[in-house]
């Protein structure tokens, strides 16, 4: 895919974690190119968006991260991964990440994406399969735990 | 929601079900919710953008999924939910949300759909809309149907 697709994305969800929770991304790896089906970790939220290009971007967060990410958002410990309010934090994180690097695509390359509002789910043994788009994962680290992004546009390349 | 914003993606599901052989189809009912919670196992979901924004999700059990994707196949057995049929199920919701655009223009609304993904997981809690949603049950021969539609007009 193409690399100016991936890093706005990558950018955005390293200084959106770091200013919404204060979570630093301590290392990423290169993007693996997926084959077939993502598995999620737990928690997940996933944003779609159509413009000149289509795409989807996805968050995915182990529980123990997940967890932290609300405690820092809300000042509250969460415990339950299928509480409304716990998934609207991880909602409300990835339209900021993905609404935060989409600006920067459509100032910078004129791309005109309009995303579609965020879903969000959780629980165990959960995939994702897409019809038709290329997609790639990064895996990012934190001092809680791992979180995988992934990012697919329709022919990888505008 | 008003229904004239509904109705374009149920009448689209009837007519690509009608083309693949199923005509017995009912409207059960029409939920309005305040948000809206999936809890079938098997979803294909779409987002819309334009002059509506919002998603649309297609639900299933793992078993009318499996019978769903056998009869878009041309009555080969479906066994499991691999990799190509739930390709074949994401590209169902496409031809589903596809569809409703034309219905939309009727109403001058243009809708742009983007990308179709399926999400299948025994458990799983899937919000899809944390404010006005409506969910449309589909009776058909194969199994329920929902048709989950969240939008901001």
């Amino acid at each position: 895919m193409d690399s100016r697709l991936i890093a706005p994305y990558i950018n955005s969800t390293i200084n959106m974690l770091k200013d919404m929770t204060g979570i630093e991304i301590t290392s990423t790896s290169e993007p693996q190119n997926d084959s077939g089906e993502f598995v999620s970790q737990g928690v997940s939220s996933a944003i779609a968006f159509s413009g000149k290009i289509k795409g989807k971007f996805l968050i995915d967060l182990s529980p123990q991260l997940a967890k932290a990410v609300i405690c820092q958002m809300t000042g509250e410990t969460m415990e339950d991964l299928k509480d409304r309010l716990f998934l609207s934090g991880i909602s409300e994180l990835n339209n900021t990440i993905a609404g935060d690097a989409n600006t920067f695509l459509n100032n910078t390359y004129a791309l005109s994406l309009r995303l579609a509002p965020p879903i969000v789910f959780s629980g165990s043994g959960i995939t994702v399969s897409s019809s038709n788009i290329e997609t790639v994962t990064v895996l990012c680290n934190t001092e809680y735990g791992e979180m995988k992004v992934n990012i697919g546009f329709q022919g990888g390349a505008f | 929601m008003d229904m004239k914003l509904v109705n374009p993606f149920i009448v689209a599901v009837k007519s690509v079900l009608e083309q693949f052989g199923l005509s017995d189809i009912k409207q059960q009912v029409v939920q309005q919710k305040e948000e809206l919670i999936i809890k079938k196992e098997v979803t294909a979901y779409i987002g819309v953008v334009g002059d509506l924004q919002g998603n649309v999700a297609y639900s299933y059990s793992v078993e009318t999924a499996k019978q769903l994707a056998s009869t878009m196949m041309m009555g080969m057995p479906v066994e499991v939910l691999d990799e190509m049929i739930k390709s074949a199920l994401a590209e169902l919701a496409n031809m589903f949300a596809g569809n409703s655009s034309p219905l939309f223009e009727m109403q001058n609304l243009t809708i742009d759909v983007t990308p179709p993904s399926l999400v299948v997981g025994d458990d799983i809690f899937f919000i899809l809309s944390f404010h006005d949603a409506v969910t449309v049950v589909l009776e058909t021969s194969l199994g329920e149907i929902e048709v989950n539609i969240e939008l901001e007009v």
